[in-house]
């Protein structure tokens, strides 16, 4: 038998561990990513923030009226987040129930009014809630975010 | 006649044990893999799948329209002897889950309770309708409506419970398509007495 024999060097040994370390580190992570939800992002001016953060500085007025056989809804932005549109909810006996939404893919940006036509079945005297829509983006996807609804506007459809 | 060892004998050469040694490894690591990968994904998926509803069934503390502001989480006494407590609970869904995340989700668990007992209630989309005792209904829903529908993302409905029992606290639990009922309550609500007027449940 051979007894001069030489193993490894410690060196590349260690080397060895540590890339099969990262290796195995690498593949639990790609593993684990499926289980985490991937945040919705917005970003105004430079800053890119999760998209529910910029629900509080939204400030917007609307009004819903008939027009011809067709429901306008008028969005002026006075804020400074770019809108992507208003969800519609009308408000019943102790209910809120969706009844659609109007955006604009341009996206309402600050000082704009836009008029949107909705195709929800309003009637006129509904009292309504109009809350905000946001556009962001995940995983390099267009994403769209309702804020809650404490953001939203009352309106009544004329 | 004794056989003389032969001390020359080879074994397979250390190139070919080495491959021996490696496609060992890998089998072996194939088969545990095989065992091991389902139960840990079915494991994490027990342990994430209620994390989106969380909070995604909430009680409305007030209803607010233009005509007034009223409080539906309330209670009222039986008007008769063969009628029983009406018990009004507004429920409000959240919004901003995904598609599959909807598609996961049956309805929600109302716990009704109090000192020593409780009740539960599964709500779910066709749930037949019922004014009688541990029945459910939507309120201001018309006569006709025979199946319930839970609410979509961003709706708020007011649900009336009748039941024998009157109840201080209402909890909400998350039912999945698993017919998983969630561990962690989404909220929960104290019941009094209604008083607002123009509250009515009947």
């Amino acid at each position: 038998m051979n007894k001069n024999k030489r193993a490894l060097s410690p060196v590349i040994a260690t080397v060895l561990l540590i890339l099969i370390a990262v290796i195995l580190a690498v593949i639990i992570l790609l593993w684990a990513k499926n289980f985490i939800k991937e945040d919705v992002q917005k970003t105004v001016g430079n800053e890119a923030e999760p998209i529910q953060n910029f629900c509080d500085d939204i400030d917007f007025s609307a009004d819903v009226y008939n027009e011809g056989s067709e429901w306008k809804v008028s969005i002026e932005n006075r804020g400074d987040i770019p809108l992507y549109g208003v969800e519609i909810r009308k408000k019943g006996l102790a209910s809120v129930k969706v009844l659609g939404e109007v955006t604009d893919f341009s996206g309402i940006t600050s000082g704009d009014t836009v008029v949107l036509t909705s195709a929800a079945s309003i009637t006129s005297g509904n009292n309504l809630l109009l809350v905000p829509i946001l556009l962001g983006e995940s995983k390099e996807e267009k994403k769209s975010y309702v804020c809650d609804e404490q953001y939203g506007v009352d309106v009544t459809a004329v | 006649m004794i056989k003389k060892r032969k001390d020359n004998k080879k074994g397979v050469s250390t190139i070919v044990a080495a491959v021996l040694l490696i496609l060992l490894t890998i089998s072996a690591v194939v088969l545990l893999l095989s065992f091991i990968k389902p139960f840990v994904e079915n494991n994490l998926k027990r342990s994430t799948e209620c994390l989106p509803y969380k909070e995604y069934f909430q009680f409305e503390e007030r209803f607010v329209n233009n005509s007034g502001s009223y409080n539906y989480n309330c209670y009222k006494s039986p008007v008769s002897p063969d009628t029983n407590y009406l018990t009004g609970i507004m429920v409000k869904a959240g919004t901003n889950l995904s598609g599959e995340e909807m598609k996961n989700l049956k309805g929600f668990v109302l716990v009704f309770k109090k000192d020593s007992a409780s009740e539960s209630i599964q709500v779910t989309d066709g749930r037949t309708v019922s004014s009688s005792s541990g029945g459910i209904r939507i309120l201001g829903d018309p006569a006709t409506v025979t199946a319930i529908t839970i609410n979509k993302p961003g709706e708020m409905i007011t649900y009336v419970y009748d039941s024998s029992n009157q109840y201080k606290d209402v909890e909400i639990y998350p039912l999945l398509k698993s017919d998983r009922i969630c561990d962690e309550k989404s909220d929960s609500i104290k019941i009094k007495v209604c008083s607002d007027p123009g509250v009515t449940l009947s």
